[in-house]
């Protein structure tokens, strides 16, 4: 009888020990897969940005949750552009048609605010998560995952704007003793910005048009965010935080807006209506010595994942091993980027959350910057430091260090409140300077349409927003 | 008539290389489309971007807008054909009636398109094949009546008269003879109501999410914030212009001269 | 230009005092199902104070219209939509009737040249203005290219973002994909034409143009005027070919009345704001529509 006991006891101990052990080494993803389960058989919708991001969402991820958990999930997607407006849209009309929704953190403070996101804090203790949220870098997280005080996305994708530039040009000899000799200083990967148009001008001056110094997209959409990083290094602010009037037409305006016309000089004729594409055949071409560009660029020049069948679209590389990496000006920008959040008015919210907390684990995640057609980058810790993704290819090491650092470094973008009406302006007054609309006008022009627009949303409710901006490392640190 | 061939063939020629070029993108590797100096033809016959369409579902939208538009051009041009006789020959409504139906072609689709949307959602008709072909007709209608209004006037009276004094009906009249007559409007109508409709994008990007997916906004997926598929974008134009190509080119005699009112004159 | 002829009456639905309304019911019926709420919450709302920030139902009166008075961009807008307008409707209108005359008599290849002619109109806008976006490039585009082929070497222009070359970028684009749309109305107009009228006055010696002028204008001008009224409606509500082409730009140098909506609308969801614009809207061109249509009546009326 004592025996009985003390096997049934001893089974029971055993057992006990057994599953707190394996409730202890269950990884996010595993729990969030588990739980999940309970809702096989359904189907969540996610809203995200069209085209490539689409097929890489559904290469590394959807098609692999639907395996594990048996919920079928539909993709809707939308132009970059547009994403903001169908989000809004299908929030007003209140019609639940959105589970998850993949935003760019500079439109939290909006959506938050209309109440379109779900908080989701309740979740993330409920499903463990809290430990693998902290291996996300922290420029990725903070102002990208919070909102006053309230979790509401999972910072899913490590946009930062750092310097992609031809070694084999740098290390040249003669291109290096030619420089010295036409400019004094030794030829290096540009420190800032005075430095990267003297290497351009450089490059353009004795090498055209075989070769150009740089190319930088121009477009409508993508500019604002490579001159906004030069106006806040050049001591640029947005506004006057008292008044809240803008100082965008400051002299650092000006003089960095003038710096950008003046720089499109001397990078490949037409390069001045260039989009990312047109830009990328042309860096992918060798046909210019520096870029300021995404981190997939960095991936593509090495022709890595190229040869899928989604990336069709892409040029032959010309230029793999020569690539070097650095930042300009020490404080990249890091814009726009994507978070994985969760609609407010979706009626599966739980089973939302939980495709959510999977994909950004720790593991899914891995896999997905790893599948070149996700357009994901690196933004965790542990990406950085993983040997799979240091293998890529041979100076793939540098490139995480790169990446790694620029994000320590880095400057959020503007993100305040009614953020795209701000950058629909900004855009306006780049778009007149390229086309030769002297700089002063076009900002002071920028200036006047910001000071309305301030005035619309209320002076005191974006200086709070512009306040909490600013603590999330808006500006650059020093000043 | 030869004089006229040729500047006919210089016009076409001038008219249809940008159609060209945009075709020719589907047949050019990255490499061609973005070459410097441009490419004039393609360099070899790739076909890579038709063999991924077709095994993928990126066709489909093609097939979604030609059902759509078809279906919304035919219920348009039946009931705005009618409506327009009416405004024509009884002058239903006088001029009030006819510039509310014309206004109601100035509102920008960007404008409404939101309000509709609220609309939609409250009747459950977003992204349904209903909702689409409802909004299409709705905004076509504006365009047939006020059209076929005026090809109708064009129709001689007397015609019509003296089918009624041989005994038909308003009605009949109107199938027999004032139909008959104005088949080169009707076809021209026809034709560019289904263009309007294959075309528009405003409803169709607010409208839709992914169930009823019409062709222009599949096209705009394609250019992306940092990849543009103009591949893809070549083939699925290429594809895309064959529905109304064809008809126009078999369907050419219903426009043609020869259904002359000569022969009715009298 | 129309006479209503009452030709004796018969019962029923089909009866001749019903039939006119029940000919127009269907349609009105479908019009005011989709058009009737978007003008009625308009109307409303822009006596409100509604935004993506504010939700204010309340009643502000006339402010959303006031500060239309006072809105710059808005001026400027119609300005450009304007010039748009007043250069791209003669345009595609000549273009389109000098088509329509070349190809009416017989030819070789007729029927495939009228279809090929066709084409520009089906391509989807945003497939148009991104395509002609890149053939005006100035390193990867053929136009350039073939200038500099034929003409100066060195010749270099961002059309899409010079001031210079910008508006005529986006006219030739525009009036590149809708002359066929003109064409293909008058087209079918002029096919109506009686011919033996045309062969009369041709023995009597008349020129080309006069037999046009005097015959085959009178006849086909109810199409030709409202041809052009709907073209010129179109033009005012440009959006697609302008936005991808130029995205309104440099700046808001290109910017036409929907671009602005758009960003007003669909940027800052200015929702009472841009109502009261559409309202405007609606208003002035229904007042320059029904003045071109009163003009249109006495012409044709004289024609005949």
């Amino acid at each position: 009888m004592l025996t009985k006991i003390g096997i049934a006891l001893a089974g029971a101990t055993a057992l006990a020990l057994g599953s707190v052990q394996t409730v202890a080494a269950q990884s996010a993803d595993e729990i969030a897969v588990n739980a999940a389960k309970q809702f096989s058989g359904s189907e969540i919708t996610i809203f995200l940005e069209a085209g490539l991001s689409e097929l890489g969402f559904q290469e590394s991820a959807t098609r692999k949750w639907t395996e594990l958990t048996g919920i079928e999930v539909n993709l809707v997607g939308a132009p970059t552009n547009e994403m903001y407006s169908k989000i809004v849209i299908e929030h007003k009309g209140n019609t639940g048609a959105f589970d998850v929704v993949d935003v760019q953190p500079q439109w939290m403070p909006d959506l938050v605010e209309m109440g379109a996101l779900e908080p989701i804090d309740s979740y993330i203790d409920k499903y463990g998560y809290a430990e693998e949220l902290e291996d996300i870098a922290p420029f990725y997280s903070g102002a990208w995952n919070t909102y006053k005080g309230k979790t509401y996305a999972f910072g899913d994708d490590g946009d930062v704007l750092v310097l992609y530039f031809r070694k084999d040009l740098f290390d040249d000899a003669n291109n290096q003793a030619l420089f010295k000799e036409q400019y004094g200083y030794d030829l290096n990967a540009p420190a800032d910005w005075g430095q990267f148009d003297d290497v351009c001008k450089f490059y353009t001056d004795n090498f055209a048009p075989q070769l150009y110094g740089c190319t930088m997209v121009r477009s409508r959409g993508l500019t604002l965010f490579f001159w906004m990083q030069q106006f806040k290094l050049a001591g640029g602010r947005f506004f006057d935080i008292e008044s809240m009037r803008s100082t965008i037409n400051s002299d650092a305006g000006v003089s960095s807006l003038q710096a950008l016309v003046d720089r499109t000089e001397y990078m490949p004729p037409g390069n001045a209506t260039w989009g990312f594409v047109e830009k990328l055949s042309a860096w992918l071409a060798g046909e210019v010595a520096m870029t300021v560009s995404w981190p997939a660029i960095g991936r593509w020049a090495e022709g890595v994942g190229t040869d899928h069948e989604a990336m069709t679209w892409i040029p032959q590389t010309t230029i793999a091993n020569k690539v070097g990496y650095s930042v300009v000006g020490k404080h990249p920008e890091i814009a726009p980027g994507f978070a994985l959040a969760v609609s407010s008015s979706s009626k599966k919210k739980e089973s939302a959350y939980l495709f959510n907390q999977w994909a950004n684990s720790k593991n899914i995640s891995l896999e997905r910057t790893m599948v070149p057609v996700s357009i994901r980058d690196p933004f965790r810790i542990s990406h950085y430091e993983s040997a799979e993704l240091a293998a890529q290819w041979p100076n793939a090491p540098a490139f995480l260090k790169t990446l790694r650092e620029g994000g320590e470094l880095g400057m959020q973008n503007l993100s305040l409140r009614s953020t795209a009406a701000y950058q629909e302006i900004v855009s306006n007054a780049i778009q007149a300077a390229i086309g030769g609309t002297d700089p002063q006008k076009a900002l002071d022009q920028a200036a006047s349409d910001m000071n309305d627009l301030t005035d619309r949303v209320g002076v005191d409710l974006q200086r709070d927003a512009y306040k909490a901006w600013i603590a999330g490392r808006g500006y650059p640190p020093e000043s | 008539m030869w004089l006229r061939f040729v500047v006919g063939l210089l016009v076409i020629l001038i008219v249809v290389f940008p159609v060209y070029w945009l075709f020719s993108m589907a047949f050019k590797t990255p490499n061609e489309i973005f070459a410097f100096p441009p490419v004039w033809f393609p360099g070899s016959f790739y076909i890579e971007n038709f063999k991924t369409m077709w095994r993928t579902d990126d066709l489909v939208p093609v097939w979604n807008s030609i059902v759509i538009a078809s279906i919304s051009t035919v219920i348009s041009l039946g009931l705005g054909t009618i409506c327009a006789y009416s405004m024509a020959r009884f002058r239903t409504g006088g001029d009030n009636f006819a510039i509310w139906i014309l206004s109601q072609r100035m509102l920008p689709p960007i404008a409404i398109v939101f309000p509709l949307f609220l609309a939609y959602a409250f009747l459950g008709w977003v992204d349904t094949w209903h909702g689409m072909i409802i909004v299409y007709t709705a905004f076509n209608l504006p365009f047939v009546i006020w059209m076929m209004r005026g090809y109708i006037q064009d129709v001689p009276v007397e015609l019509e008269e003296s089918s009624l004094v041989d005994g038909c009906t308003r009605w009949q009249s109107l199938i027999r003879v004032v139909l008959p007559m104005s088949r080169t409007g009707l076809f021209a109508t026809g034709v560019f109501t289904f263009i309007f409709t294959w075309n528009e994008f405003a409803f169709a990007f607010v409208l839709t999410r992914d169930g009823v997916l019409t062709f222009p906004v599949h096209v705009s997926h394609y250019f992306g914030a940092l990849s543009t598929y103009w591949g893809k974008v070549g083939v699925i134009s290429l594809i895309a212009t064959l529905p109304v190509f064809l008809t126009v080119a078999f369907l050419q005699r219903y426009i043609v001269r020869g259904m002359s009112m000569g022969a009715l004159k009298g | 230009m129309t006479i209503a002829t009452e030709f004796g009456t018969r019962g029923g639905i089909l009866a001749e005092r019903n039939l006119k309304y029940v000919l127009i019911a269907p349609a009105v019926f479908i019009i005011l199902l989709i058009g009737l709420y978007p003008i009625l919450h308009s109307l409303v709302v822009s006596f409100q104070d509604v935004s993506a920030l504010f939700e204010n139902y309340g009643f502000v009166g006339f402010m959303n219209y006031g500060r239309l008075f006072g809105d710059e961009r808005l001026w400027y807008a119609m300005l450009h939509t304007l010039v748009i307008t007043a250069i791209a409707l003669p345009l595609e209108l000549v273009l389109g009737l000098l088509m329509a005359q070349l190809f009416l008599e017989k030819m070789p290849l007729r029927q495939l040249m009228v279809a090929l002619a066709i084409i520009p109109s089906v391509l989807s806008p945003v497939v148009v203005g991104a395509s002609w976006r890149l053939m005006f490039d100035d390193r990867f585009g053929p136009i350039n290219a073939a200038i500099r082929l034929l003409f100066d070497e060195s010749f270099s222009l961002p059309w899409v973002i010079s001031p210079i070359a910008v508006y005529p970028a986006l006219l030739i684009t525009e009036v590149w994909q809708w002359t066929p749309f003109m064409f293909l109305m008058l087209y079918a107009a002029l096919s109506n034409v009686d011919q033996s009228l045309e062969e009369a006055a041709k023995i009597d010696g008349a020129g080309y143009w006069t037999i046009f002028f005097r015959i085959a204008l009178p006849v086909i001008w109810p199409v030709m005027a409202i041809a052009l009224i709907i073209r010129a409606l179109d033009l005012v509500r440009i959006f697609d070919i302008a936005w991808v082409l130029t995205r309104g730009g440099p700046g808001t140098f290109t910017e036409t009345i929907s671009i602005y909506l758009y960003q007003r609308g669909f940027r800052q969801f200015e929702t009472s704001y841009t109502a009261a614009m559409v309202v405007m809207i609606v208003i002035v061109l229904s007042v320059v529509v029904v003045w071109f249509l009163r003009r249109m009546e006495m012409t044709g009326a004289q024609a005949r």
